[in-house]
């Protein structure tokens, strides 16, 4: 069940009505669970048992490390196994074929015969987010951000609550779980603030990410045949298009778990604006980051430990970050690049006091505009590697992006370079949070009439097959 | 297509996201002004759309764009044949012209039909294919058949939510179905009457409110494209010879069965409109198949519209007789090629044909 297709909103509309006829706040509670499990469901009802599972072993590891609150040992021992078997759950079923295919890749290279029967495993959707928010809840119990919650039912909703189920934004247990006992009523300001959420992300994948998704498919499809500068054309699409597609699927949870009065946090905050590879990873994913940050980077030592060690835990961080994403070694790369990139911008910071000192003339829009070019050159090259379907196929886009590749023949329309159109307005927009002081946006007649045009001409190129988001298959 | 989809992108972003953030009060006024600004503007996108010939891609789409190239690469004048599956297997277009070109007739044929095509959706396609083309065809035949008479949503048999029967219920289309739905309640039966009423209201606002129109739609001519003549090898159902000879070689039913009356008028219609485009000469036809009531439903409407060729002609059905079925209702490619044979001989005996031999002849005599 796609949030942009007829089923959803058909879906949507009975659980909404439902939800706020009832007053009690355990029935209510009882809905958004019961819709979570259909929503989930509705994929496949099989992988209602796996996330039963993680569900049940987190509220389990949570209560026996409350059992003996001053006992460190105990809780960690409890808080290992409670990671171990969430991971274990990642790990098998999404890890099993890339592990046995790059092992029996490697006896091949060392001129064994590599022919093993495989393991192929279907990948249950949204597990890796759900997994994290397992883990980020028995760590919180741990740290005693929160207290072990005794009821099923309240660890259940939290890791399963569908508008963030199958991709995100990860939400923290500390923050999520006070909201399951406030008093919500159902305003004006909750039902505006909710839909306009949900709109945006609405036009941002249906509208914009959907429409650019087949030009990209083309180029990535035959990169052997397209030209250099089809590649790098076809990359800024992708670009545009997983923002646009990922944007929109968190604004549009954001969006729907308003609409049942939660607050769920920001996820994108105009990563294109960034202007260091440390910038765009406070505003691309944001969730992800932080997660990784508090639960896998901070663990591992964080800063602590001198400047290798620093090095070290960022990128195991970053490569970790990366296969979190799929289980290929383009992601691998992925996370390696952008580890490499944010270790070169510390090293920068450190050392580059006297380089910047030599152009300290120069407007400080130099060293901006400087910053957000090399930013965005590097987070283009890894998207290349992002989108490809094979490491040599993701090499040979950086090839095409560094114009170190002999390319293809074959071109694209330079009406393509129209897909940054809306990305470049958006984050202009964004960025400077423009509000339009129309006074004659105040007359209703006149407010409700520009939406009338604009939903007219937003249906023009509505897709009539509901695309899956692109974070589905991670 | 690409620039239009990504202004249109742009501007809405602008307004949803960030023009439109916080509705003033005011529900009533509000919502009414919405409605009026919604139709009117859907009502200027589709008159554009119309105007530059976008029309939704679907498999007639790329049939009609097919046709738009064999017509724009030959001088020849053409005939179209306008059907729906049974045509599609049994009318083997380049055929039929050597056929007609042996006759006399030097002419280029058009095979124009899709399986499970509506009228409707034919009728549709028609006038999307003649508002992009250079030049109207010289003859164009029209397919009848009871099945398609008789259900006029035939549209939701073989697809639902789908863009080929998103697009063919514009306003024309329709306004038929309805009248054809209102018409035939009875024989169609009250549950297949209240679904295909309840699909028909779920599909219109999609067409009307031009929900997908530019996102897979484009001018005709740029849609990839599909030869509508589609030759069988292979039965996909056994036509035994108990069903040939109780079917095929059964007696002509000569008892006159009335077409139903939204049929008759839906033909009168697009008739006045072929006419108006510049047709003058309009046939009818059906390919043989098994049932000899279906040949007989034909043969009645035949005594109804001149240029009517109907397969009830013994020594065709004879020659049938063989295993030359696809299934009940199509031809294999054996039994195309003896219908095609057979009807350029129709074709030459309707007389609405230039010949070109005799003329040359008239002309030599004098």
């Amino acid at each position: 069940m796609i949030f942009t297709s007829f089923s959803f909103l058909t879906f949507f509309v009975g659980v909404f009505a439902l939800y706020w006829t009832v007053r009690n706040k355990s029935a209510r509670l009882g809905i958004l669970l019961a819709a979570s499990a259909l929503f989930y469901g509705w994929w496949d009802w099989r992988f209602l048992a796996l996330i039963s599972l993680v569900i049940v072993v987190s509220w389990w590891v949570a209560l026996a490390m409350a059992r003996r609150p001053n006992d460190r040992l105990h809780q960690n021992r409890w808080l290992t196994f409670g990671i171990v078997v969430a991971l274990s759950v990642l790990g098998v079923f999404k890890y099993t074929g890339f592990f046995a295919d790059s092992f029996a890749q490697m006896l091949a290279m060392s001129g064994l015969k590599a022919d093993m029967p495989t393991l192929r495993i279907i990948l249950p959707v949204g597990v890796s987010f759900y997994v994290f928010q397992a883990i980020s809840y028995m760590a919180d119990v741990r740290r005693r951000q929160l207290p072990a919650e005794p009821r099923l039912a309240r660890v259940a909703l939290y890791i399963a609550f569908f508008p963030q189920l199958v991709a995100g934004p990860i939400v923290r247990a500390a923050s999520f779980f006070p909201q399951m006992e406030r008093t919500k009523r159902l305003s004006r300001r909750v039902v505006v603030v909710g839909l306009r959420a949900f709109v945006t992300g609405l036009v941002y994948k249906a509208l914009l990410a959907d429409n650019i998704g087949p030009l990209v498919d083309q180029v990535y499809g035959d990169l052997d045949g397209y030209g250099n500068g089809a590649v790098v054309v076809a990359s800024f699409a992708f670009a545009a298009q997983i923002y646009f597609d990922f944007a929109g699927y968190s604004l549009m949870a954001i969006g729907i778990a308003r609409l049942f009065g939660y607050h769920i946090p920001r996820n994108f905050n105009f990563p294109y604006a960034a202007t260091s590879i440390t910038g765009f990873w406070r505003r691309w994913h944001m969730s992800l980051s932080f997660w990784l940050r508090d639960y896998l980077f901070i663990p591992l030592g964080g800063s602590r430990g001198g400047k290798w060690l620093y090095f070290r835990n960022l990128t195991a961080t970053m490569v970790l970050g990366g296969l979190w994403h799929g289980a290929a070694w383009t992601f691998v790369l992925w996370g390696l690049l952008h580890g490499t990139a944010l270790i070169v911008h510390k090293l920068w910071l450190e050392y580059g006091a006297p380089i910047r000192a030599r152009f300290a003339l120069l407007p400080r829009a130099f060293g901006w505009f400087a910053g957000f070019v090399l930013t965005q050159y590097v987070v283009l090259l890894s998207w290349s590697l992002f989108r490809a379907q094979s490491l040599p196929e993701g090499l040979s886009a950086m090839g095409a992006i560094t114009g170190l590749r002999t390319g293809g023949a074959l071109g694209v329309s330079s009406a393509l370079m129209l897909v940054l159109v809306p990305l470049i307005l958006d984050h202009v927009l964004g960025v400077t949070r423009w509000r339009p002081n129309w006074p004659a946006l105040a007359r209703p007649e006149v407010w409700w009439g520009m939406a009338g045009m604009a939903t007219a001409l937003a249906l023009t190129i509505y897709p009539l097959k509901a695309a899956p988001f692109v974070y589905f298959q991670f | 297509m690409l620039a239009l989809k990504f202004i249109i992108g742009t501007l809405v972003l602008a307004g949803f996201g960030y023009g439109l953030r916080n509705p003033p009060k005011g529900f009533w006024r509000g919502a009414m002004s919405f409605v009026v600004a919604f139709a009117l503007t859907a009502t200027v996108i589709r008159v554009m759309a119309n105007q530059s010939g976008i029309v939704r891609e679907d498999a007639y789409a790329r049939i009609a764009a097919n046709a738009l190239v064999q017509v724009k690469t030959s001088n020849l004048p053409y005939i179209l044949f306008v059907g729906a599956s049974y045509s599609r297997n049994a009318l083997d277009d380049q055929a039929l012209a050597t056929g007609l070109r042996s006759r006399g007739y030097v002419y280029q044929v058009i095979n124009f039909a899709l399986e499970g095509a509506s009228l409707q959706e034919r009728d549709l396609r028609l006038r999307q294919f003649l508002a992009a083309v250079p030049r109207p065809p010289e003859m164009v035949f029209l397919e009848i058949s009871r099945k398609f008479d008789e259900n006029p949503t035939y549209g939701f048999e073989v697809a639902k939510f789908s863009n080929r029967v998103f697009g063919q219920f514009d306003l024309r289309g329709t306004i038929w179905a309805v009248r054809g739905l209102l018409e035939q309640r009875q024989q169609l039966g009250t549950k297949a009457f209240l679904k295909d009423s309840v699909l028909l209201a779920l599909h219109i606002p999609v067409n009307l409110g031009n929900i997908g129109l530019f996102t897979s739609g484009d001018h005709l001519s740029k849609f990839t494209r599909v030869a509508a003549y589609d030759p069988q090898d292979k039965p996909r159902s056994e036509v035994t010879e108990q069903a040939r000879n109780t079917g095929l070689l059964a007696p002509y039913a000569s008892e006159r069965e009335q077409a139903p009356k939204w049929a008759t008028a839906f033909r009168a219609e697009q008739a006045t409109y072929l006419r108006r485009a510049g047709i003058s000469k309009i046939g009818y036809y059906f390919p043989p198949v098994i049932d000899a009531t279906e040949r007989a439903y034909v043969a009645a409407r035949c005594l109804e519209y001149e240029n009517c060729i109907a397969p009830t002609d013994l020594t065709l059905l004879g020659q049938l007789d063989d295993d030359l079925w696809f299934d009940a209702e199509h031809l294999l490619v054996g039994g195309a090629a003896i219908y095609t044979d057979w009807l350029a001989d129709e074709i030459e005996q309707t007389g609405s044909l230039h010949n070109a031999k005799r003329q040359l002849a008239l002309e030599l005599r004098r």
